[in-house]
Order: C-alpha cells, then sequence, then structure tokens
C-alpha cells in the first residue's frame, strides 16, 4: 500500500488530523509536479489546474488496484484545498506585482501554478466569499471548496465529507443561492 | 453575520421549501414575525433558488469528473433491501446504504458485506445465533441490527441501522464543544456499551469512526460485536490472531487485545479510555505509527500514559503531524491550553489512567463504573478512580528490573555504570576499583531504599504513599551528597539514578527533574561539556521528557547525546544504542525517513562488532524492517524482518515470543 493510500484511508476512517495531512502533503506534491512543468515549458506558459490534479492523481494512485470511491472523493477533496491555496496565493502575488513591489516577482515565481489573470479576480472573489462563509458555516464553506475547488460531484462530496448525499444537496441549495449574491456583486472582474 | 442569525435564515428557507407552494406567504410571515431584514433576506435567497447553475460554471476551477466505473452491486437487492449507493469499505467488507425494495415504506439501512471466503455451515449456523443475539440489543445510543443473511453466492451479510453522522471526535471538533458536553457525549457511549455487556455483547472496536453522532447531536454506536461475529465465527481459530491483530485499530485496543486474547468486558473499558483521552487532548495515549509489531507491544506493556492534563498544557508539548497542536486542540474545546489544563488536572486524569490501565483487572470494573465517575466528576462529587499504588509502581517497576532485582538491588545504577569510561586508561582501572567498592554500598542501598518503601507504604493510600517515597528520596539524596561531596562523579551517578528512580516509580516529576539536572551539572562541572558522562545526563532528561510527552524535546537531548558518542570515537562506545534510541524517538514522532537512516547505522555498527547473527542486530533489522514498511518500501522490509527471523529462531527457538511475534509480522507484510 502507498503511503498516499495509507493517509486516504486514515482520512476516510476520520482520524483526527488527516485530512491536513493529506492536504499539506498534495500542496507540496503540486507545488513539484508544476515546477517541474514549468522548467520544460516557456516561461509564460501557465498550467492547468485540472491537468496538473489528473496527473497528480495518476502519478501517486496508478500503483493501487483501482482505488475506492471513498479514497478517490477524499484526494480529490484535499487536492482541492491545495489548489486553492496555491491559486489565491498566485492571485494575491500578481495583484502585489501590478502595484510594483519585488516581493511580488518573487512570490510569483515560487507560485508557479497559475490561471490566466483574468481569473485571478474570480478566484479572489471566491477566497472571499469563502472566508466570511465558514465564519458562521464552516461544513457549508468545505461543500463550497469541494464543489467549486476539487470539482466534486454530489456524490464525491457526500463521501468527503462523511454525511449523506441528500444533506449535501440540501444544504448545496441554500449555499448556491447565498453565492449568488457575494459573487455577482461588484468584484467580478468586468467581464 | 453570525452563526445563530445564519442558522434561523437556514431553517426559514428549508421550511418554506419543504411547505406546500401556496403557503409561502403565510409561512415567511409566520416564521420571521416582524424581523424584517431577515424576511428581505430569506426572500433573496428564495428568489434566487433554483438558479445559478451557469454562475458555478463561471467561478468553478475544477470541472467535475467523470463519474468513476459503477459498482456492479448497486442496484441489486439483497434481502428486502436495494443496495443505493456504496458508503465505506474496509477490512472486514464493503457496507453499502440501501432502502427498502418493497418501496412500502422508507427506511434507509446500512448492509454490510462481508469479505472473504464463503464459510461452511457449521460457521454459518453459529454467525445466524450470533446475529440474532445482537438484533435483540436495542437502544437509543446503538444503532440496530435489523436483518442478516447470506446472498445467492454465499456472502453473509448484515443490515444495521443508517445513521447519518459525524465521528464523535470531528463532531466534538465541528462543534467546538467544550469539556463539559464532550464528557456527556461520552457518558451516553460508556452507557450504552454498559448495556451491550449485560446483553453478553462486546463491542472489540470502539474507536470514533464506530460512535457517529447525528445532527441532532445523539451519538450512535455502530458495529456492535461485529468485530466478534466476524472473527470467530467465519474465520479459523488458527489465523484469528493475526487477523484481529491486522483489523483492529491498534490504539484503541488494550495489551491483552493486542496480544490476542479472548475478548472481555475490560478490553471495551480500555477502548473506552482511550476514546475519552482522544476526546479531552485531541491525541492518542500512545502512536503506532512506523514502530514494528513487537515495538508496539513494548509500548502497550510498559509505557505508562502521561497525564492528559500535561498532554494538552505545554507550547513545548509537541503533536506529531496528524495531530492538532495544544493550542489548536484548546481553541476548538473553546478554550486556551492553560484553561484545559487546570480542567483535567485531578480527577479527569485518574479517571483517564485508571481506563487506560495495563492489568485489564485494575481498570475500571465495568463500562458503567466509568460512566458513572465522569457523572460524579460533572456533579463535582468526589470520584473513585485513583492513582495506581506505589506497592504495586514498585512491584512493577521491579519486574522491569528483573535482572536488577534478582542481584537484589532493585536498581537503576545498572546502566550508567556500565556506560560510564574515562578516557585514561589507568584512571579507568582506578575508577573502577573505586566504582566497584563505592556501588556495591550504594547498590545494597538503594534495595534498602524500594523495600523501606515497599514496607511503609503498606496501608497507605496512592498520595501517602508517594509523600512517603519522596520523603525516602530526599533524605537519600541528602545523603549521596554529604557522603560523596568529593566524589562528585560518583554523587552525580547515584542522584542520576535516584531521579530515575523517582521519575519511573512515579513518586515525583517534579524531584525526578531535579535530581537529574542536579546529577546533569555536576557531570558538567566534574568532566566538562561533550562528555560520555554528559552524554548519560542527557539521555535521563530525555527519558524524563518522554514520560512528559514532550517528545521534540526529548528527541532534541537524544541528537546531542548521540553527537556525543559519535565524537568520542576509540573509547569504547556504544554509538548504535545512542542512534537506536534516537530512532525510536524520532520514530514516535513521524519522523520516519530519518529514523529509518539511524537504524540502518545503527544495524552496520552491530554487524560489525558484533557479527551477522547476534539478537542486537536481529533487533536492528526488525526496527528497520518496520519503518520500511511504513514508507512503503516492502521488499527491502521483507529482506529485513526475514533475516531477523533467521537469527531469532536460532538463538531462541521458533517458540519464543520474540520469534512468533516477527514471524506473524512478517505474514502481515507478505499480505498483497
Amino acid at each position: 500500500m502507498s503511503d498516499i493510500t495509507r493517509i486516504l484511508d486514515e482520512a476516510r476512517r476520520g482520524e483526527p488530523g488527516s485530512v491536513e495531512r493529506l492536504t499539506n502533503r498534495l500542496y507540496e506534491e503540486l507545488r513539484q509536479l508544476a515546477r517541474r512543468e514549468m522548467r520544460a515549458e516557456r516561461a509564460d506558459h501557465t498550467l492547468e489546474p485540472t491537468a496538473l490534479v489528473h496527473e497528480l492523481y495518476l502519478r501517486l494512485l496508478s500503483g493501487d488496484s483501482a482505488p475506492s470511491f471513498e479514497n478517490r472523493a477524499h484526494f480529490f477533496a484535499a487536492a482541492g484545498h491545495a489548489i486553492r491555496r496555491l491559486l489565491v496565493e498566485h492571485a494575491r502575488a500578481r495583484a502585489r506585482l501590478k502595484r510594483g513591489g519585488d516581493r511580488g516577482r518573487v512570490e510569483l515565481e515560487e507560485h508557479v501554478l497559475a490561471l490566466p489573470e483574468a481569473s485571478d479576480g474570480r478566484v479572489l472573489a471566491l477566497e472571499a466569499a469563502l472566508e466570511q462563509l465558514a465564519g458562521f458555516d464552516p461544513q457549508r464553506a468545505r461543500l463550497v471548496e469541494l464543489r467549486f475547488f476539487a470539482g466534486c460531484t454530489a456524490e464525491e462530496a457526500a463521501a468527503a465529507l462523511g454525511v449523506s448525499e441528500s444533506t449535501v444537496a440540501r444544504e448545496w441549495r441554500l449555499a448556491r443561492a447565498w453565492l449568488q449574491g457575494q459573487l455577482d456583486g461588484p468584484m467580478l472582474d468586468g467581464r | 453575520m453570525d452563526a445563530e442569525r445564519w442558522r434561523t435564515i437556514e431553517r426559514i428557507f428549508h421550511a418554506v421549501l419543504d411547505g406546500p407552494t401556496s403557503m409561502r406567504r403565510e409561512l415567511l410571515a409566520r416564521e420571521c414575525g416582524d424581523d424584517r431584514a431577515l424576511r428581505a433576506e430569506v426572500e433573496r435567497l428564495l428568489a434566487v433558488d433554483g438558479t445559478g447553475d451557469d454562475l458555478v460554471e463561471r467561478y468553478r476551477v475544477l470541472p467535475e469528473r467523470p463519474e468513476p466505473p459503477p459498482d456492479p452491486l448497486i442496484g441489486r437487492v439483497i434481502g428486502a433491501y436495494r443496495l443505493v449507493s456504496r458508503i465505506a469499505a474496509g477490512g472486514m467488507g464493503v457496507v453499502y446504504r440501501g432502502e427498502r425494495a418493497d418501496g412500502l415504506y422508507r427506511q434507509d439501512v446500512a448492509v454490510k458485506l462481508v469479505r472473504g471466503e464463503a464459510p461452511d455451515d457449521h460457521a454459518l449456523r453459529r454467525f445466524d445465533l450470533e446475529r440474532r443475539t445482537l438484533a435483540s440489543l436495542n437502544h437509543p445510543h446503538i444503532a440496530r441490527l435489523y436483518d442478516g443473511g447470506t446472498t445467492a453466492e454465499g456472502t453473509p451479510y448484515l443490515v444495521m441501522e443508517y445513521v447519518d453522522g459525524l465521528p464523535i471526535d470531528a463532531w466534538c471538533t465541528a462543534q467546538r464543544l467544550g469539556v463539559e458536553a464532550r464528557l456527556r457525549l461520552f457518558v451516553d457511549v460508556a452507557r450504552a456499551v454498559h448495556f451491550a455487556h449485560q446483553n453478553l455483547v462486546v463491542h472489540g472496536d470502539l474507536k470514533p469512526p464506530n460512535l457517529l453522532v447525528d445532527r441532532q447531536g445523539t451519538v450512535k454506536l455502530l458495529d456492535f460485536g461485529i468485530a466478534r461475529l466476524m472473527e470467530s465465527e467465519l474465520r479459523g481459530g488458527v489465523e484469528r490472531t493475526l487477523t484481529m491483530a491486522r483489523l483492529m485499530t491498534p490504539e484503541y485496543a488494550g495489551p491483552e487485545q493486542w496480544r490476542g486474547e479472548p475478548l472481555t468486558t475490560a478490553a471495551d473499558v480500555y477502548s473506552l479510555g482511550v476514546v475519552l483521552h482522544v476526546l479531552l487532548t485531541g491525541r492518542k495515549p500512545f502512536r503506532a505509527t512506523g514502530l514494528s509489531a513487537g515495538q508496539w507491544e513494548n509500548v502497550l506493556l510498559e509505557r505508562e500514559a502521561t497525564r492528559p492534563s500535561l498532554r494538552v498544557a505545554g507550547t513545548r508539548a509537541s503533536p506529531g503531524e496528524d495531530e492538532p497542536t495544544s493550542a489548536d486542540f484548546a481553541e476548538r474545546c473553546g478554550t486556551t491550553p492553560a484553561r484545559l489544563a487546570w480542567t483535567l488536572r485531578g480527577d479527569l486524569d485518574r479517571i483517564v489512567l485508571m481506563a487506560l490501565r495495563k492489568d485489564p483487572a485494575r481498570r475500571y470494573a465495568s463500562a458503567l463504573a466509568i460512566a458513572e465517575d465522569v457523572e460524579r466528576h460533572l456533579d463535582g462529587r468526589p470520584v473513585l478512580a485513583r492513582e495506581e499504588s506505589l506497592t504495586y509502581r514498585l512491584w512493577s517497576f521491579a519486574r522491569r528490573n528483573r535482572l536488577a532485582v534478582a542481584t537484589g538491588a532493585i536498581v537503576v545504577l545498572a546502566p550508567s555504570v556500565a556506560l560510564v569510561v574515562s578516557r585514561k586508561a589507568e584512571a579507568r582501572a582506578r575508577l573502577a576499583a573505586e566504582h566497584a567498592r563505592i556501588e556495591a554500598d550504594s547498590f545494597r542501598s538503594m534495595a534498602e531504599l524500594g523495600l523501606e518503601a515497599l514496607l511503609a507504604s503498606n496501608g497507605l493510600d496512592a498520595s501517602q504513599q508517594k509523600d512517603a517515597l519522596r520523603t525516602t528520596v530526599r533524605a537519600q539524596a541528602d545523603e549521596v551528597r554529604r557522603r560523596y561531596a568529593t566524589q562528585r562523579h560518583l554523587a552525580a551517578n547515584l542522584l542520576d539514578a535516584l531521579g530515575l528512580f523517582c521519575l519511573r516509580t512515579g513518586a515525583s516529576d517534579d524531584d525526578a527533574r531535579a535530581l537529574i539536572d542536579e546529577a546533569h551539572r555536576l557531570r558538567v562541572a566534574e568532566f566538562g561539556e561533550g562528555t560520555l558522562e554528559v552524554a548519560l545526563s542527557l539521555r535521563s532528561r530525555a527519558e524524563l521528557e518522554t514520560r512528559l510527552g514532550h517528545g521534540e524535546a526529548a528527541v532534541e537531548l537524544l541528537r546531542q547525546a548521540l553527537a556525543i558518542h559519535r565524537a568520542s570515537e576509540g573509547v569504547h562506545t556504544d554509538v548504535a544504542a545512542a542512534a537506536s534510541d534516537l530512532a525510536d524517538a524520532l520514530q514516535t514522532q513521524g519522523e520516519l525517513e530519518e529514523a529509518r537512516a539511524l537504524h540502518a547505522e545503527a544495524l552496520e555498527l552491530r554487524r560489525a562488532r558484533l557479527g551477522s547473527s547476534a539478537l542486537p542486530v536481529a533487533d536492528s533489522l526488525e526496527a528497520l524492517g518496520g519503518i520500511q514498511l511504513a514508507l512503503g518500501e516492502r521488499e527491502a522490509a521483507q529482506a529485513h524482518l526475514d533475516e531477523a527471523l533467521a537469527i531469532r529462531s536460532a538463538l531462541l527457538g521458533e517458540d519464543a515470543v520474540e520469534t512468533r511475534r516477527l514471524r506473524e509480522r512478517l505474514a502481515e507484510a507478505r499480505e498483497p
């Protein structure tokens, strides 16, 4: 059993802290992977998070015979959180660079995973909404993260959160309604 | 927005949507009352309900993936139920959510399909019998077992109440429950366990994933008696011990259960102790990560759990990487580390430690007894849990130091005497003679000290016994200082020994620290920093830090000690032992890579000095193999474990405990 499968199993069993551990691990893996890809590509190339996460998935889990549904769900959930951290850090660094400042440049070089610049606004708006939501409803914030950053289906989200699909459907309904008020506001990136 | 306001909005939002469309206006008016802002907010949310999927598409970072290939069992009808989705897959089987196939009424169930080969008729009959006993367990905090049988293919299955909830520790975190609320949940768990015990059912696998809390905050115990049902009835006896060991979550099983002895209610009491420890500190009493089966057994049998109040207090108490820091955990309980430690100190320390005792007979007599003791604490009445008596501690201390006792000395001195060396040969010879004379003397007095304390402790309660022992030790220390005022290296040896004595008998951690530190200072003054004598003191201090739960500090001290051993090349010194000590400490901290390197080094050193077939070589091989297994390096691990097995078989015999344990470990490693 690979190291990553072991952590995934711990996450599935609900071992405290295992999710954080998994996320940190994937965060580092993603950065390494992104860095390697970048070295092979042109300097202004930006990496598609989707492709990156999938490559990571294949690399880390292909050794195991058909990862279980729950392990798959936990993997993408943790990867989603890692992606969120990377993208937000990147978008903020790019904003600082625009305002002028070498700190931004250094950070930008460190955070090589990126969406096209045009989407920075959306990432930051989503991040702001998520942070706000986490303040009064952490579980719903987690669900939104799973749907937006991890691309989880309702079923996968249910498995990752350890609740039923019907619970997820119910929570998602209000979350989506609330998000509309937050996201389609003035923070939009001018599209 | 605050959480309470949000919950109100949530409630009204769903109430309106669940109600008939024609009643919306009335429902809104009734629920919101005069609160116009509330009503406006809910109306805004209702207005956009059902729209916004394009919003999701625009903001989504990762798209949804195509569904994984469907499980062929989804949709199958088993008994009266149709399998709807997969909930979990574990060591014993796969669990599905099911609903009634006839649709007569709505009932969600969990259907558990047992993994493995089809059992024979005899086993099936016993399975049926056990199943009926379990089905009669009717308790508000125990998930019901509804039904069971075998599928057309002959796979046994069980149908259980479906619980939609979070593991108890995750629930406490999510709700930021304080200590009192956590204790009340725990009391429900312990009482439910007792109810099952009265019905002659032992759980055998109590741990948070089997203790789910639903949205109403009600805790439900899952899989009662399942461990036993699956194990003893469906599998042969030979394989049993091994499978039990593999299937259990090791940290929640008591020493006797880990050894594969028959399950008793006392095993559940131990597991309850671990659960309570986790709820109150965020950590398990001991971590098994990366330890070999042999090392883990050693921890379970020999290491006393640290008091929970000490685990949550210090900023230096370093958690493993999968455990929260003291500050994080206290925050999850809605308090600070200092306040949490204060709350746990005393009653709760004693309650947890009593449940976690090594000897089943010395734990709480029943799950009810621990429930009632926690309730006594909640009511502010005196609890029954007492610290382990000193007589018992001294006795087990003596048992652990068999060799010393056999020679008439309950003593901690032996290792230090063996290791202390001097740089100059002639000085070494002179000192050795002196040691032999004076320490023969002090051996006796230490033996007397132990006996004296044993006799004096008769009829006293634990705290009086401790006072008595402390007084004796202090008097002894004064005597040492007086007699060896001019031979400071000897005074240091004896004071260090007294400190370890204090520590290992649990007489007083504070006195232990004072004595060990005093010996440390003396050795520094006498021999200088960086000498082997000082390395001994560093190792004593590491033992103290380990006991106090300060794993990181212990690692730091052992690093310094190892550095000294390395630098003292040419002098006869056991670098391998120092490296192994450090590796063990690193391993419990989860630093597997570095621990592996150190074990590998110790192995080479031992091979070079002792040849390829000595017992210490086998110990190193086993430790190394254990880590490699944890790191997923299966082939290398097997090779090392094989070699260790060959050495032990040859030197200890096939039936020695150490040999058998290793053989099981190896069989486990070979599992596909």
